[in-house]
């Protein structure tokens, strides 16, 4: 077996993230369930479906226009799957109409089937009209549905290219909550802008896990805070070793 | 979940190591799974139909928006499987039509963030100061006049733009990373439930 070149240190860092979040799940599952800090928009999410509840209006929830096959973007994409899944048994616990719109094709069957069991679930009845594919005219056709179905609660986790503020203005014109979320970096200001909570980067995906209250899965957000810790040390080190003039971290770190 | 735990590490593997066979395999895994994501826009096909073909049979609001869509959807499938994707009449429908409606969806862009900035950017504290100031010195930045103005619009925004900007991204960028990765894990040990319903 041979290493490819370039690619130790990342096989390394992968072993040592995976085994931090495997070493946190363990202990979650004795018993030694981590803390973590709350999170405003993930708490809020109850609120804005509780809202909606109220007010009689449906929620709308989507998990971007990501491919499910890119390597930087499925990730995104799972993480709005979360979210949908989530959102999906709360609505179908108060047999409330949602709307789940799905830009790529891949993403559709795992949602529907999502969607409708968790209607299922709570013996209520499921609606085709729940879970939207719009092809190619993604971004035009949400902002439609959200100015002429006025939600009361948009939810938006995932991977979003430029329609991030079309979406979040639409939304904020059909006076809709809004909950909004993306790791891609030139979106993040627009939702951080135009909407009520905003989850910045990583903080998508740690949604699912967070959401869920599952102590186990909570272990597995601190166990990748140590890998982020692990990559600001070896940062901080190599920045004032360069600085310095001592290059050797950094030639280790490039292999 | 086996099954995903299995073609991960499979994935993985191959990347970091330099082992034919497993390129081999990997090669083919991930040519089946186009394959498979192709099947899925059929899928997606008879969703739209489902949906807006009973728009149509209740006549609900806006049927005949319904209507149009179903009638463009049957022609563009016609013309593209009759003709082919590369011959006039498709390429009409997908490069004269589609692409610039979507041009003009995007030109809108700019109208929607001049909206969320009139609605957004109010000095109630001094972390909204701030994003104010930096968006007002961005703004000068760029645009051509600023220059003209005062030489260090272009000082600042510029290292506004290249410091600070780029070291946040930079920032999320390894953390979105490190999330991935743990999202990864709990797809692959069966724990990440959201994807399985229920």
């Amino acid at each position: 077996m041979i290493l490819q070149s370039g690619k130790m240190i990342g096989f390394l860092m992968l072993l040592t993230t995976v085994s931090f979040i495997l070493y946190h799940i363990y202990r979650a599952e004795k018993g030694n369930p981590a803390n973590i800090r709350k999170l405003a928009a993930l708490e809020a999410i109850d609120e804005l479906i509780g809202r909606a509840a109220e007010m009689g209006r449906p929620v709308h929830v989507t998990p971007g226009a990501s491919a499910i096959n890119h390597p930087s973007e499925a990730p995104q994409t799972f993480a709005g799957i979360s979210v949908v899944n989530y959102i999906a048994s709360s609505c179908a616990e108060l047999n409330l109409p949602i709307i789940v719109t799905v830009g790529q094709a891949a993403v559709y069957p795992i949602v529907e089937e999502i969607v409708r069991t968790a209607y299922a679930n709570e013996d209520n009845i499921f609606e085709p009209d729940y879970v939207r594919f719009i092809a190619d005219a993604y971004s035009i056709a949400v902002q439609g549905i959200l100015e002429r179905e006025k939600p009361a609660a948009n939810i938006m986790v995932g991977g979003f290219y430029n329609e991030s503020v079309r979406f979040a203005e639409a939304g904020a014109r059909a006076g809709a909550l809004q909950v909004a979320g993306t790791a891609r970096t030139y979106q993040i200001p627009f939702f951080v802008a135009a909407c009520d909570y905003s989850l910045i980067g990583e903080e998508i995906f740690v949604a699912g896990a967070y959401i869920s209250g599952d102590p186990v899965l909570i272990g597995s957000i601190a166990g990748q805070d140590l890998g982020k810790f692990l990559s600001i040390i070896l940062i901080l080190i190599n920045g004032i070793l360069t600085a310095l003039g001592i290059n050797w971290l950094h030639q280790l770190l490039g292999r | 979940m086996l099954i995903t735990a299995v073609i991960v590490s499979l994935i993985v593997f191959e990347y970091f190591f330099d082992v034919p066979a497993a390129t081999t395999v990997s090669e083919n895994v991930q040519r089946w799974a186009v394959v498979v994501m192709a099947f899925t826009l059929g899928l997606g096909a008879i969703n739209l139909f489902q949906i807006h073909g009973a728009k149509v049979l209740r006549k609900d609001k806006e049927w005949y928006l319904s209507v149009w869509l179903l009638f463009i959807m049957v022609l563009t499938i016609v013309f593209g499987i009759v003709s082919g994707p590369f011959e006039d009449s498709f390429r009409f429908l997908y490069e004269d039509v589609f692409m610039h409606l979507g041009g003009t969806a995007t030109a809108l862009q700019g109208f929607f963030i001049l909206s969320a900035a009139y609605r957004t950017f109010r000095a109630r504290n001094l972390d909204a100061a701030f994003l104010i100031g930096a968006g007002i010195l961005m703004c000068f930045y760029q645009a051509p006049f600023g220059v003209l103005i005062w030489k260090g619009f272009d000082v600042i925004g510029s290292w506004l733009f290249t410091v600070a900007v780029s070291s946040a991204f930079r920032g999320i960028i390894i953390g979105s990373a490190i999330g991935a990765m743990a999202v990864g894990v709990r797809i692959v040990l069966g724990r990440e439930k959201g994807l399985a319903g229920g």
